[in-house]
């Protein structure tokens, strides 16, 4: 079942830029500081960091 | 939002895969908002944190405190135990959070060894009178204090 139609799909375990909607990827990077320098240009509410986990693994967090 | 006092986020989705076929098997939703944070003059990126109510406080990664200027390890050191009893160092420091329109002072626990970042009881949930988990409808709701 390969169809699922998510942005994310293709950047596990990498940081991504969303756009301010989620629907597309518009940067990404393997740090936070790498994904920061493929941003400038971008205004800083047109996206959303976010870590993308490992798809094989189950989130389960606490500390 | 049709109650000012009622902050509704849909959850993030994500994606499942099965280890062995590497198959996507689907979708998966968890409960990341968008946040910011500030320090000093200095405003964060919009970022995605889970809201972690397994937490017991804030924990962030610490590229995202630099990016607002936080000298890291300035803060005071803190070993958090997490799943597993493993340990994360990190270090407290004051920052300004901002929920929507909502701005709330308070304190987060940086590590170098964090990537994902998570909202815990103190210093987060205790901010609101009320958090809702809907797991039928993929939703969180953060129900704003009243003003006295």
């Amino acid at each position: 079942m390969n169809k699922i139609k998510n942005p994310m799909v293709n950047y596990e375990n990498k940081w991504v830029a969303l756009s301010s909607d989620k629907k597309k990827v518009v940067a990404a990077g393997s740090s936070i500081k790498q994904l920061e320098k493929k941003l400038k240009g971008f205004k800083k509410e047109e996206v959303i960091l976010t870590f993308v986990p490992p798809f094989d693994k189950v989130l389960s967090l606490q500390c | 939002m049709l109650n000012s006092r009622v902050l509704t986020y849909d959850y993030l989705r994500f994606v499942e895969k099965d280890e062995k076929t590497q198959e996507f098997t689907r979708e998966i939703f968890a409960p990341f908002i968008s946040v910011r944070i500030s320090y000093g003059h200095k405003l964060s990126f919009p970022f995605h944190a889970l809201v972690d109510s397994g937490a017991a406080r804030n924990l962030l990664p610490a590229a995202l405190g630099e990016q607002v200027g936080i000298n890291i390890k300035k803060g005071k050191q803190v070993k958090l135990l997490g799943i597993g009893e493993v340990e994360v160092i990190a270090f407290t420091n004051k920052v300004k959070i901002y929920v929507g329109l909502n701005v709330f002072e308070t304190e987060v626990d940086f590590s170098f060894e964090q990537k994902i970042p998570l909202l815990g009881r103190e210093g987060f949930l205790n901010l609101f009178q009320r958090v809702i988990f809907d797991e039928n409808f993929h939703q969180v709701q953060l129900i704003l204090k009243n003003k006295s």
